[in-house]
């Protein structure tokens, strides 16, 4: 069942950056030859932050968002455990706060629209609400699944990161 | 005073080892949650939503993925054919050969971790077995990354443009020349070494101008790809937000229909990594976005601007005391987070105090990657030393020729700002 | 005590910012401190939209957009920067006096909750800049010109014959630098500000639209406050728009002296033959009723 959400959320994550990327293309491509697209770059923005929801539970899912380890690492496991104890106490409320927040932000402004495409800006709040509740879904299946002891940190430190 | 004690628990956060995006959400939702705060809490999520709607931010996703892309699509092998051509002849063949690829690399990938992970794959187990030190061989694939971020593309110059509002098409011309000559001091730097440790050539002679020639013509479209960037922007084809768009589409065009090397599932495996790598870049993004609002609410630049005029008399002394500074907590703290944190708060200290933003931008990227090449913190230095399996003792003291190197030219594009703003100048008025 | 916050897409030297810096200490000290207004300029506080949202939340701003941004609540107002609608800004006196407007603004607040407090900061009459000579409505025919990323603005500009091109303001300048787009149409002052006139050479004034806005803020915010207060604040902002809109008249000379100097032509045009395109704007916006029902006030006034 999970594997099915699983690779279902990895699909559709994969169908957001190709919406963007193509958005961006053709949207310039248009502009270039005297066709303008007026919806290109508000296309491609609305898709962004939908890949950035769902792109960052995949990450949150695998525990390898980016974090300082330097001092949990050099404490015995109960240390680590105590701190990712405090880190999970701090982060599932936070979520639950701003999913709550969102949520309220985008179905009480639906009539704001995203430009000249007359589409609502709702469709761009929303994106919090539902990475904010994937989110959370994913932090308590580590929790669960991998113990305190991985649920915010992946079992193998061997992570690429950018810049 | 607000943003000082949220910029510590902040810093708090992170240093219990919370990720660094939600250190920074959960401080900024505070200030909300404060009874002093007279804006609605929904505030905070709005600014996190409308951190991503900005268009030159899309750069960022883009570049990330026309970085995946390339390992898929042979230009890397072509271009290491290349590098190993110009500087196999060289004493420390494998090592210049490295920077080389490197400075090739950078006109297409904007991330120097990503260079140096790729290069301690390839470049790596050759050199230990030629001979070279495993701390000297992780230093220098490590800080040659450095070459990469600064030649555009560069991600951390995108980021840097997008939360200082600097134009990113100047800041990517105005990388050019840093890059080469990072380059240059980074190869000097290698020939001293390679002479006091007899590291050999690869090639016993130099190359003929038909081997020079077959090399280009093999890794032909690779070379031509920051050309064609460069030319389209300038020309107007696409803006510097959308480059990052064709770029993908040439990467795409060249693996699948030129090297034939780009497979459906290499596709798809690219895109998998990417919308990992932006979710978890941008997230950290966004979150600051809430923060970036404290911060502009609470007038800290404007302060701040205030208080350091007073202080510095002089452009260069601001710049020394800055990029000290910027070292330090380089060191300590990841490269992202320090332009997150940064970037908003020093553009516009640096602007009221006369210095061109676009030069900065340069010096605090180039001091704030390198941070991540050294000890004690240091995302490159960790990546190299975990698949060289090399000691970080070993890899401190074998960086030192190279990081005097890189200081150097800091220091030249400190003392003579022209270095970094005459091409920019010249290209684009 | 009350605060207020007042946020402007507008540089801090602007004349409109320096009148919201003048109304914001007159209202402080005419409630005796009670009120302390600050104005945040260059859209700190984030985007035009964004504010409006913040508002529509209850937050303790007022931001000065065009009615344009309103539109999406009460579609009437869009008429306000719809195309020439008037010959000269001083007949938004009129508008805004007529009982209809009232009516709207009411509506307003009701099914929104946003307050529109003023409408009378005049920002200057949106002309054509472009690359090339423009002297009558066909020399636009393919010129793609940058315009607001809203409706009624995108209807506008395809009216008068060019591509409409809906980038953020920011990028505008490195886009005509580059290439990327060959005009855009704005106001006078607002075009000199991020130096358009380095990169377009020519001026044709079809003055298309007369930049009016007004400042909206929070209905519950205000209706929370004492009557006092939101006469002191009424009173005030509204004398600052008048303020703002004087001095920026005053500055329009200037700055036509000084794009002149930098280089740019002005094309003489007949402003008749691009006004003859544009009377389909009114069907598509579904503002033919809006305007006829304001066109004796309009006329009272000229
Ligand atoms: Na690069
Ligand atoms: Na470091």
């Amino acid at each position: 069942m999970w594997k099915i959400f699983d690779r279902a959320e990895e699909i559709i994550a994969i169908i957001f950056l190709t919406g963007t990327v193509t958005s961006v293309f053709f949207g310039a491509l248009g502009r270039a030859v005297g066709h303008p697209l007026p919806s290109g770059p508000e296309m491609a923005q609305l898709l962004l932050i939908w890949t950035c929801m769902f792109g960052a539970d995949l990450i949150m899912k695998r525990g390898e968002h980016i974090r300082i380890s330097a001092l949990p690492d050099s404490l015995p496991p109960a240390g680590r455990k105590a701190l990712h104890l405090l880190c999970i106490a701090c982060m599932i409320p936070f979520l639950a706060y701003c999913g709550w927040l969102s949520w309220h932000l985008a179905m009480s402004n639906w009539a704001r629209e995203i430009g000249a495409s007359g589409l609502s800006y709702g469709w761009v709040t929303l994106a919090l609400p539902v990475g904010c509740a994937l989110m959370i879904i994913s932090l308590l299946r580590r929790l669960f699944g991998h113990g305190l002891l991985y649920s915010i940190e992946p079992e193998t430190h061997d992570q690429e990161q950018l810049l | 005073m607000t943003s000082f004690l949220l910029l510590c628990l902040a810093l708090g956060f992170m240093v219990v080892g919370m990720p660094v995006a939600f250190s920074i959400g959960i401080a900024s939702i505070v200030y909300f949650l404060l009874p002093g705060t007279f804006m609605p809490d929904s505030t905070a999520v709005q600014r996190i939503i409308a951190a991503s709607q900005s268009f030159p931010l899309l750069a960022v996703p883009l570049f990330i993925l026309v970085g995946h892309l390339m390992n898929g699509s042979g230009i890397t092998p072509r271009l290491l054919t290349l590098a190993t051509t110009l500087a196999g002849w060289m004493r420390g063949g494998l090592a210049q050969t490295s920077l080389l690829l490197s400075a090739l690399m950078g006109g297409i990938s904007g991330s120097a971790v990503a260079d140096a992970a790729m290069q301690s794959r390839v470049l790596g187990p050759p050199m230990i077995k030629e001979g070279y030190s495993r701390g000297f061989t992780g230093a220098l694939l490590s800080i040659g990354g450095l070459i990469t971020a600064t030649i555009p593309p560069s991600l951390g110059l995108i980021l840097y443009g997008f939360l200082g509002e600097v134009s990113i098409g100047r800041l990517f011309i105005a990388g050019i020349v840093p890059g080469v000559l990072l380059t240059i001091a980074l190869m000097l730097a290698t020939a001293w070494v390679s002479r006091k440790r007899d590291y050999k050539p690869i090639n016993d002679r130099l190359p003929t101008g038909r081997e020079v020639l077959s090399a280009v013509r093999r890794s032909f479209w690779a070379i031509l790809f920051p050309v064609w960037l460069v030319v389209g922007i300038r020309f107007g084809i696409f803006t510097p937000s959308e480059a990052g768009a064709f770029a993908v589409a040439y990467a795409v065009f060249v693996g699948v229909v030129i090297y034939r090397e780009l497979s459906w599932a290499d596709i798809v495996d690219a895109m998998l990594l990417s919308v990992r790598d932006i979710g978890m870049i941008m997230l950290i993004i966004l979150f600051s976005g809430a923060f970036g609002y404290v911060i502009t609410f609470e007038r800290v630049p404007q302060t701040l601007a205030e208080l350091t005029i007073g202080i510095f008399s002089s452009q260069t002394m601001l710049l020394i005391t800055l990029s000290l500074f910027l070292l330090a907590f380089g060191m300590l703290v990841e490269a992202t987070v320090i332009v997150m944190l940064l970037t908003p708060i020093l553009v516009p200290v640096i602007t009221a105090a006369g210095i061109d933003p676009v030069h900065f931008g340069l010096i605090m990227m180039t001091l704030v990657t390198f941070g991540g090449m050294t000890p004690p913190v240091g995302v490159s230095m960790f990546t190299v030393c975990g698949i060289l399996k090399c000691s970080y003792k070993e890899y401190t003291v074998e960086m030192i020729p190279l990081a005097v190197a890189v200081l150097a030219v800091v220091m030249i594009m400190i003392l003579f700002p022209d270095v970094v703003k005459f091409l920019p100048r010249a290209m684009m008025g | 005590d009350v605060k207020l916050a007042l946020s402007s897409s507008q540089v801090a030297q602007d004349p409109l910012v320096v009148a919201m810096e003048a109304a914001a200490k007159r209202i402080m000290e005419r409630s005796n401190g009670e009120i302390e207004v600050t104005v945040y300029p260059s859209s700190q506080l984030g985007s035009d939209n964004d504010v409006l949202e913040q508002i529509r939340n209850g937050a303790a701003i007022a931001v000065l957009v065009d009615a344009g941004r309103l539109a999406p609540f009460k579609k009437e107002l869009g008429i306000l920067s719809a195309p020439y609608l008037v010959d000269d800004y001083k007949q938004y006196k009129g508008i805004t006096s007529a009982p209809i407007y009232q009516e709207w603004v009411d509506d307003l607040a009701e099914t929104s909750g946003i307050r529109l407090l003023n409408y009378n900061w005049f920002q200057g009459t949106r002309e054509m800049f472009t690359k090339e000579p423009v002297t009558k409505p066909e020399d636009l025919d393919g010129v793609r010109v940058r315009t607001i990323d809203a409706p009624g603005w995108i209807a506008t500009v395809n009216a008068l014959g060019a591509t409409a091109v809906g980038l953020p303001w920011s990028e505008v300048y490195s886009a005509l630098q580059l290439g990327a787009i060959d005009g855009a149409e704005a106001q006078l002052t607002g075009a000199f500000g991020i130096k358009l006139h380095e990169v377009t050479k020519n001026l044709a004034f079809t003055d298309h639209v007369q930049l009016l806005t007004g400042l909206a803020t929070s209905e519950s915010w205000f209706k929370g406050l004492t009557e006092d207060q939101q006469q002191i604040i009424t009173e005030e902002l509204t004398k600052a728009g008048d303020e703002a809109s004087d001095a920026t008249v005053a500055k329009l000379e200037t700055v036509l002296a000084d794009m002149k100097a930098a280089g740019v032509t002005v094309n003489e045009i007949n402003v008749d033959d691009f006004k003859a395109r544009v009377g389909g704007v009114y069907e598509e916006l579904g503002l033919v009723e809006a305007r006829e029902a304001l066109q004796p006030y309009i006329d009272a006034a000229k």
